[in-house]
């Protein structure tokens, strides 16, 4: 059994001819607050369903927290907390019965799951919506809801997909917080964005996935260095958009990495 | 008031530090969905569109009552003439349009209603049992079950009233049916579940069910146009003198036949079932 938080080894998924996840190995430690990136397409959000038992892998094995995903499924999906891309909200529930339900779907009691979904209601600052169905709330509301949802019955591993997408800078620098508290307790945290710059402030660690393979991972210190080695060899221009002396940044890598273009190759001639 | 991690004795001990309760969660994440389908009907009400959606209901409601009883009382009368006068080989008939009805009915309905997606709950830590039950649950609240299950109640009464030594085993047969029924039904939702969560999907089955309904006109031309043909000749059938022997080649099945068929189906369906569930539950 390995001591990891996560821990994917071989891992593998097809949708008939469409390889979307292949061969990928990946380890999380405990307490590592862990960046999954990749371009749109990538298999991200595939290997986060497979993650969290919402898709069963073609190949390869899984463990959380030590447990192997495909015998202890229901064990697993306890310690997990899960903001999917969907959010899969019930529209036509309020905020609190929502929280209060995912609570109780969680094993709380009535009492504990009603006075967390108050304190989460209001941590979130959403109380000033109490009657205020889901289907009513603004996409950043939702999110904040699906997270605190994520977060009701204090999970060990806590995986986000896209958590700040169409989330205010208040709001966002409010959960940021809140995700380094859970690291600082212990707890495990896996994301994925398409905000570098978030990634690059929260998280310790970093993977990149591109075209369902896994093509870097390491911390991010690692991943610096390793571009820039690569660099100095090739005598390549990985540097030519940062000023000497300065460290590149997370989205530098990234884009050397996936081999994105660093600058616009073409223009459209019709844009003024 | 309790306080946060106490049972309502007010005792600590039940519970694990962290407020989760460490009982078997099945009932309690059973009355949480259920709890959960009733507040989205009542908070459904709090909208004007609820309100006319509730009153439509009521209508639909209303009518399925009177389909129920009414397609019980006809069933049930014609099942006990069919015993009378000896022609029990003919009571396969009658299941037919039971058993169309709660196959067809629910994937057309789903055109009108938007259901609550019971794939989403796969999040949570259910065990597969629960999961399979709260499915069970979703089925056996349907309409279509609770109507066609008064029309096999009709079929039964009309039986045991004609013959009622048969009575237990028309019980039987009629509930085996009714559970080969809704596990098919449940069967088939699974698979079309998530095809069915999208707009276009309810929109095509709409209009499928709108062809159904208009093609049912065509039923009594039918009827009218090949009705000289409907002579035991007709049905390709060596008509023996004894009565009550006659019946269509693809009727054939006897009412103890019938039983062990609709057995031997309903462990196949049942077995099935849980399996295609298997991977939409991640197994």
């Amino acid at each position: 059994m390995d001591s990891a938080a996560i821990f994917i080894e071989h891992l593998t998924r097809r949708f008939g001819e469409l390889v979307a996840v292949e061969d990928v190995n990946l380890r999380v430690a405990p307490g590592q607050f862990f960046g999954f990136l990749g371009p749109n397409g990538a298999g991200k959000s595939t290997t986060i369903k497979m993650l969290t038992g919402l898709l069963a892998p073609t190949a390869g094995r899984i463990q959380i927290l030590g447990l192997d995903l495909s015998t202890h499924l229901v064990e697993v999906k306890r310690q997990i907390g899960v903001v999917p891309e969907s959010m899969a909200l019930f529209g036509r529930l309020t905020g609190s019965e929502y929280l209060n339900f995912v609570g109780r779907m969680y094993g709380l009691d009535r009492v504990t799951a009603a006075t967390r979904t108050s304190e989460l209601l209001q941590f979130m600052q959403l109380v000033d919506q109490p009657k205020t169905m889901i289907t009513d709330y603004s996409h950043g509301m939702q999110k904040k809801l699906a997270l605190a949802a994520a977060v009701i019955h204090g999970p060990k591993v806590l995986f986000l997909d896209e958590p700040f997408e169409g989330v205010d800078a208040i709001a966002a620098g409010m959960l940021k917080a809140m995700l380094q508290r859970m690291i600082a307790r212990g707890a495990t945290i896996f994301l994925t964005s398409h905000v570098l710059e978030i990634v690059e402030r929260l998280c310790s660690h970093v993977a990149i996935i591109h075209r369902g393979r896994l093509v870097a991972q390491g911390s991010l210190e690692e991943l610096r260095a390793g571009v820039e080695a690569e660099a100095a060899v090739l005598l390549d221009e990985a540097r030519s958009d940062s000023p000497p002396g300065e460290k590149l940044t997370l989205e530098q890598i990234f884009l050397r990495i996936v081999g994105g273009p660093r600058t616009a190759t073409r223009e459209l001639s019709w844009l003024g | 008031m309790n306080q946060p991690g106490m049972n309502r004795a007010g005792n600590p001990a039940e519970l694990n530090p962290d407020g989760r309760n460490p009982a078997p969660q099945g009932r309690r994440q059973m009355a949480a969905v259920a709890e959960l389908r009733w507040r989205i009907f009542v908070n459904s009400l709090h909208t004007f569109r609820g309100r006319l959606e509730l009153a439509s209901r009521v209508f639909v409601g209303m009518a399925f009552v009177a389909g129920g009883i009414g397609g019980a009382a006809g069933l049930g009368g014609a099942a006990w003439f069919l015993m009378s006068e000896g022609h029990p080989e003919w009571l396969g008939v009658l299941l037919w349009p039971v058993f169309l009805f709660w196959q067809l009915f629910p994937l057309m309905a789903t055109a009108f209603t938007q259901n609550l997606e019971s794939a989403s709950l796969l999040r949570f830590p259910l065990s597969y049992r629960s999961y399979f039950l709260i499915r069970l649950a979703y089925g056996s609240l349907d309409p279509a079950t609770t109507v066609a299950s008064l029309w096999l109640l009709g079929i039964t009464i009309g039986i045991g009233a004609a013959k009622p030594r048969l009575l237990p085993w028309a019980a039987a047969v009629l509930l085996t049916f009714a559970l080969v029924n809704l596990l098919l039904a449940r069967m088939a939702f699974a698979w079309l579940e998530r095809w069915l969560a999208q707009r276009r999907t309810r929109e095509i089955m709409g209009v499928l069910f709108f062809l159904c309904i208009l093609s049912l006109q065509v039923v009594g031309p039918l009827i009218a146009f090949y009705g000289h043909k409907s002579k035991p000749e007709a049905w390709g059938c060596n008509c023996p003198t004894r009565r009550g022997r006659c019946q269509p080649a693809w009727l054939r099945p006897r009412l103890q036949a019938r039983r062990k068929g609709i057995l031997g189906r309903a462990c196949s369906v049942f077995c099935c079932w849980g399996f295609m569930e298997s991977p939409s539950y991640g197994c």
